[in-house]
């Protein structure tokens, strides 16, 4: 399973400094904050790379293979797409 | 350490301004205005151990000196300490500055990302081995930017190590500024020092500084410059100098000023190249220099923006210029690790090795006996600058493109400006506004001091 598109919902806000990024849901009046992976991943993802960059992106940060890799890549996808803020288009490509 | 007949105080200097000396002790942070006779009164009393009365002049003086400074500035010894890792992800720039030498970004190798990824790693490990608790990563290049990929999974990747392992992260990057606003910000919002080449206004930055189609820049970057401004990072501007900008300085700074808040300009002579000598483009006139330095630095002080020429920063003393001789490990693309950022063809052609090792899927690979040689480029083997009170700011420069062993006090144009704007800063720390501008107005005055052959203060007569 592949995420073929990855897209930050409207009214999804984040500020991102040297420590960590807080992400806002204006729809949700909630906010989340990222640290670690999770963080690494957001400034990835708003840079608009392709999944496939996100992928080695994440099998070089998580020293693990390609598999491990997307496990936690589509799990961490997943959990923000179920918070609101992602919208994922997935295959079983 | 150079013999002296003062027992204990070999680093004092006596520098010509007008009809007064400038005495300056490096290792004491002391620098003092006195007349002819008080400099005699001074250098006769360190020759022995006899007190002056109280009530004399240089009393004061005598004492301080005679209380030990801080140590000579010395090489590191040791296990080697990298103060910072540098990252050298591309060679290339789509730029195309008429005075540099980067090659176009498309022809050159960029740094792959398992390669940035070991050396962070083994920067890590490197530290936690030492106990370290900071860590700090310069991006060079080329233009660092033009590998942004390699710098987003870099930035993110050396942030989730140092977390892992609970230490801080300084960031640093040396770039153009020529990009979109997309990245600008993100590098705005990550990264703590930046440092931007930008020589002036539009009609001097579209010139010296084109795009590889020979179109101009200044929109793109000014407008990088304007949100590097707004932003909470520490912001330095690096001005390359010509001899047809020099007059010019005031100008450039006074335009820095309307439109920027940088914390610091650095103007630097250009440094002739292949591109440069092909384009005529000259260093500035050091006399020049200094004047217009100067004139600059009466618009951008009193913004709380300090204006620096690299190697008269007397408020820092150092045994090396630059990385090389500090233990700093640079990492080139193709994995090779030296602590100078130049081109391997660049100090091979000076007959110079400046290799550090590599690095493998094992990490570092540090040659001991390398380590050592780098240690070596200092102050301490430089003859030319054995008998010049600048030897512990300027530490002789660049060790690639200004080579300093030649006879004592063979002053080239590079030394007659570090000279001349370091003693204009001893001046400038001693709100000695009237007489720095009477020195500068003054061009015997200021050639005694630059010309001096040796300023010791034992050597005068």
């Amino acid at each position: 399973m592949r995420a073929q598109g990855i897209r930050i919902l409207p009214g999804i806000v984040w500020v991102e400094d040297r420590s960590q990024t807080i992400i806002v849901n204006e729809n949700a009046v909630s906010s989340r904050v990222l640290t670690g992976y999770e963080g690494a991943l957001w400034t990835w993802l708003t840079q608009r790379y392709p999944y496939t960059r996100l992928l080695r992106f994440s099998r070089l940060a998580l020293h693990c293979t390609a598999t491990k890799a997307q496990e936690q890549l589509l799990c961490t996808l997943q959990e923000w797409q179920r918070l609101g803020l992602v919208e994922l288009e997935v295959s079983n490509g | 350490m150079v013999a002296s007949q003062y027992p204990g105080h070999s680093d004092i200097f006596a520098l010509p301004v007008r009809d007064r000396f400038l005495l300056y002790a490096p290792l004491h942070a002391l620098s003092a205005l006195l007349n002819p006779p008080a400099l005699t009164q001074l250098s006769r009393a360190l020759k022995t151990s006899l007190r002056l009365p109280p009530g004399e002049a240089v009393s004061a003086i005598l004492q301080r000196l005679r209380q030990p400074g801080i140590p000579t500035p010395q090489p590191p010894t040791g296990a080697l300490a990298p103060i910072f890792l540098g990252l050298i992800l591309t060679r290339g720039c789509r730029m195309a500055c008429r005075y540099c030498d980067f090659v176009p970004a498309h022809v050159t190798p960029r740094m792959p990302l398992e390669l940035a990824r070991q050396a962070i790693d083994s920067y890590f490990d490197l530290l936690v081995s030492q106990g370290q608790r900071h860590a700090e990563v310069h991006f060079f290049g080329g233009e660092p930017f033009d590998a942004a990929d390699i710098v987003h999974f870099s930035v993110a990747y050396a942030r989730l190590r140092a977390a892992e392992r609970g230490m801080h992260l300084s960031l640093e990057a040396a770039t153009n500024g020529f990009y979109s606003e997309r990245l600008c910000r993100w590098i705005a919002s990550q990264f703590d020092t930046i440092i931007l080449s930008l020589d002036g206004p539009a009609e001097i930055q579209d010139s010296l500084r084109p795009d590889a189609a020979s179109r101009g820049t200044s929109k793109i970057v000014e407008r990088s410059a304007h949100i590097f401004s707004d932003s909470d990072l520490t912001f330095h501007i690096r001005a390359c100098v010509t001899q047809d900008t020099v007059a010019r300085l005031p100008e450039i700074a006074a335009w820095i000023a309307d439109e920027f808040t940088p914390d610091l300009v650095c103007f630097e002579s250009l440094t002739p190249s292949p591109r440069s000598r092909q384009a005529e483009l000259r260093p500035p006139d050091p006399w020049l220099f200094a004047q217009a330095i100067y004139t600059a630095s009466r618009i951008l002080d009193p913004l709380g923006i300090q204006t620096v020429l690299s190697t008269a920063n007397i408020h820092n003393c150092q045994a090396s210029f630059c990385p090389v001789g500090k233990d700093v490990i640079i990492v080139s693309p193709d994995g090779m690790l030296s602590s100078c950022y130049l081109l391997e063809q660049d100090w091979k052609s000076r007959g110079l090795d400046m290799r550090l090792g590599r690095i493998d899927g094992n990490g570092f690979e540090i040659d001991e006996s390398s380590c050592q040689h780098l240690r070596q480029f200092s102050i301490h083997a430089k003859s030319r600058c054995v008998d010049c009170f600048c030897r512990y700011h300027c530490a002789g420069g660049c060790h690639v493109n200004h080579p300093s062993n030649v006879p004592p006090a063979t002053y080239d144009d590079l030394c007659v400006q570090t000279r001349l704007v370091s003693a204009v800063n001893l001046l400038k720390d001693m709100n000695q506004a009237d007489l720095v501008s009477q020195f500068l107005a003054d061009r015997s005055a200021m050639e005694r001091l630059a010309r001096q052959p040796t300023d010791r203060l034992e050597a005068l007569q």
